[in-house]
């Protein structure tokens, strides 16, 4: 089965028909059974083994909730934006503090004080305000507790209740501490006065309440896109008010498609749906001998094997293509240029006479100074300062005869080359097999020569 | 072919040649034995040859179409003579035509109330029962006049019963084997009547 084969699909019904026609029984009979065996062995199978649709969807936006339906077959998201006029996709930020107003119920309650008429939401929001850290005792975990309380007297205590091991029962106690953090004051009724001083604790010591009672609005002009929250247990995307457009582009994880009002099963999967249905004809019966149904299973195992091979199978083109995209790593590549200073290098280059160059050379070293004679940059090929590097293959054989490395510096990249007269710009290269370096602030020595 | 009626005077003959008003098994009482007979013979060849071959298929000879009403979701049925001893109700062959839209799925009573909501037949399936001298379709129909294909019992108009050569010869032969150690009172007289 070819890769174009694998991305078709067949309908649900060919399956249970197959079905029936193998084990030799009345459609009417079976019919509705096998359908709904067949059903739940795509399911297994397409959590299993077979991969997720990915399904691509326009969904239009009630600009009134600035919300949009969300596809049935929808169970993840993958991309949530709009389509530019450019085919280009843009994405939305996801927010998730987007809420579906619409699916939120109320919950009844007195909301404002009746004598000063301010919400009465602040005073609960200061009344307690309550975090937990964990602590480990003896492998155990247990609560540590610290909550804020505002006291009728407008005190606001930190409250820490934090356990501890009790040595002489072998329990866990806890201990509850008391710290004062503020005072607020409190108007007549018991809510929080809008003072300048209560104001200025609520922002040190609250900053949550703070933010949500007092604080001034954003007035500062947003230009995203916007950004969206996914309901999928209401079955719809929220969208907050900076998004304008009319459309949502939305890609996604889909069930199992239904082309026509039917389920369709991946053709890959279509043998192993049909044994999986004549084994489950077999599975739950009395009368069915234990190897029968063990028969049945196993030519399930086998059909389920023989499509995860075809699935997990590869061309032989993507193959070689993915062969011929990988860096080619040199295994003997000695990262030698960290073995240079080249801050000092080029200060001594700097220094230096523009075409100096000394060389010195035994049977066993090498000293290798650094010249500027390149005064632009070398790509391989190229004519340096009139020089081809032919040319320089000259230098090598004649002048630089019996050097196994050279360094050239232009001010702005380092060159190295061999006796094999390649270019290779800095941090790139290799292969100078059997070559040790040690360097100073200006001289490189090699050691060991090199070897063919 | 050849009527249950005449098989089973066919047997009566053979086996009471001079009959007399007072045989203990009347002829009335031979031929429902012998309706009884050709039910059994229909289900014990269904089984044989789904036994042997693996599959039964109900004979052509039997199979009748008839467009029927569909009011509130259901199709009354007892006007049509269904051949009821075939197993696993198949005497109901097709609903709806031979046709790959608008299908409808034979379920039972114990399965309508297990599937009811399973969609795994889709939109254009619709299940049907049969219940007492009705078809119910839980999920309702796509047309209102729906053709039904069933297997008939050979009971036609006049109350002959059309049969099968092959069936009859079998049910002659049970009739025989059953009966054929009971005699009735011969009728030795050569008067004119029949009660000695």
């Amino acid at each position: 089965m070819n890769a174009a084969e694998q991305r078709q699909f067949v309908p649900l019904s060919k399956v249970v028909k197959a079905s029936i026609i193998d084990t030799y029984e009345d459609i009417g009979k079976m019919q509705e059974r096998y359908f709904h065996w067949c059903k739940r062995g795509l399911d297994e199978l397409e959590v299993q083994v077979l991969k997720h649709t990915v399904r691509h969807a326009f969904l239009i936006v009630n600009h009134n909730t600035n919300t949009a339906t969300l596809p049935l077959d929808f169970t993840e998201e993958i991309f949530v934006g709009v389509v530019d006029n450019r085919w280009m996709k843009i994405p939305l930020a996801l927010n998730s503090n987007l809420v579906h107003v619409h699916s939120v119920y109320d919950v009844d309650a007195e909301k404002k004080c009746d004598k000063c008429g301010q919400e009465k939401s602040i005073c609960e929001d200061l009344k307690i305000t309550e975090t937990t850290n964990l602590i480990v005792i003896n492998d155990a975990t247990y609560e540590q507790r610290l909550v804020k309380k505002l006291y009728p007297n407008g005190d606001y205590y930190l409250e820490t209740t934090t356990p501890y091991l009790n040595i002489d029962g072998v329990t866990i106690d806890y201990n509850t501490s008391k710290e004062f953090i503020s005072h607020f004051d409190l108007k007549p009724c018991g809510c929080l006065d809008t003072t300048e001083s209560n104001i200025t604790n609520l922002q040190t010591h609250c900053p949550d309440c703070y933010c949500c009672y007092y604080a001034g609005c954003d007035s500062g002009c947003k230009t995203d896109f916007g950004s969206y929250k996914v309901f999928p247990e209401n079955g719809v995307i929220q969208f907050d008010k900076a998004f304008k457009f009319d459309k949502a582009y939305i890609e996604y994880r889909s069930t199992i498609p239904k082309v026509n009002g039917e389920y369709h099963v991946p053709k890959v999967a279509f043998e192993t749906l049909v044994e999986w249905s004549k084994y489950r004809a077999v599975e739950g019966k009395s009368n069915i001998s234990n190897p029968d149904k063990r028969f049945r299973k196993d030519a399930y195992i086998t059909a389920r094997r023989n499509m995860e091979k075809i699935l997990g199978r590869f061309s032989l083109s993507a193959i070689v293509d993915a062969s011929t995209r990988i860096p080619k790593f040199d295994t003997t590549y000695q990262d030698w240029y960290s073995y240079f200073n080249w801050d000092a290098q080029v200060a001594a280059v700097t220094a230096a006479a523009a075409d100096t160059s000394t060389s010195t050379s035994s049977n066993s070293s090498t000293v290798i100074t650094i010249t500027n004679t390149v005064t632009e940059t070398v790509p391989k090929g190229r004519v340096v300062n009139g020089l081809s590097l032919n040319s320089l293959n000259q230098y090598f054989n004649t002048e630089w005869a019996g050097w196994d490395l050279l360094i050239f510096y232009n001010g702005l990249n380092r060159y190295l080359l061999s006796n094999e007269y390649e270019v290779f710009p800095q941090g790139g290269f290799g292969l100078l097999t059997g070559i040790t370096y040690t360097s100073d602030d200006n001289f490189i020595t090699t050691t060991n020569g090199r070897t063919a | 072919m050849t009527t249950l009626q005449s098989t089973a005077e066919l047997a009566w003959r053979q086996l009471f040649p001079q009959p007399s008003d007072e045989a203990a098994i009347t002829r009335e009482e031979f031929i429902e034995t012998a309706k009884n007979q050709f039910a059994y013979e229909t289900l014990m060849m269904a089984w044989k040859e789904k036994r042997d071959e693996g599959e039964f298929n109900v004979p052509s000879y039997l199979l009748t179409t008839v467009e029927k009403e569909v009011t509130d979701n259901k199709i009354d049925i007892s006007d049509l003579n269904f051949l009821r001893s075939l197993p696993s109700e198949v005497f109901i062959q097709n609903i709806g035509g031979i046709t790959c839209e608008c299908e409808y799925v034979k379920s039972n009573v114990n399965l309508s109330q297990l599937l009811c909501d399973d969609d795994s037949m889709g939109d254009h399936r619709k299940p049907f029962y049969l219940a007492g001298t009705s078809i119910f379709f839980p999920k309702g129909t796509h047309k209102k006049t729906i053709p039904i294909l069933y297997a008939n019992n050979g009971l036609e108009m006049d109350d002959e019963t059309y049969i099968d050569d092959a069936i009859a010869a079998v049910i002659r032969e049970k009739l025989v084997s059953l009966y054929g150690g009971k005699t009735g009172k011969e009728d030795v007289t050569n008067n004119s009547s029949s009660n000695n």
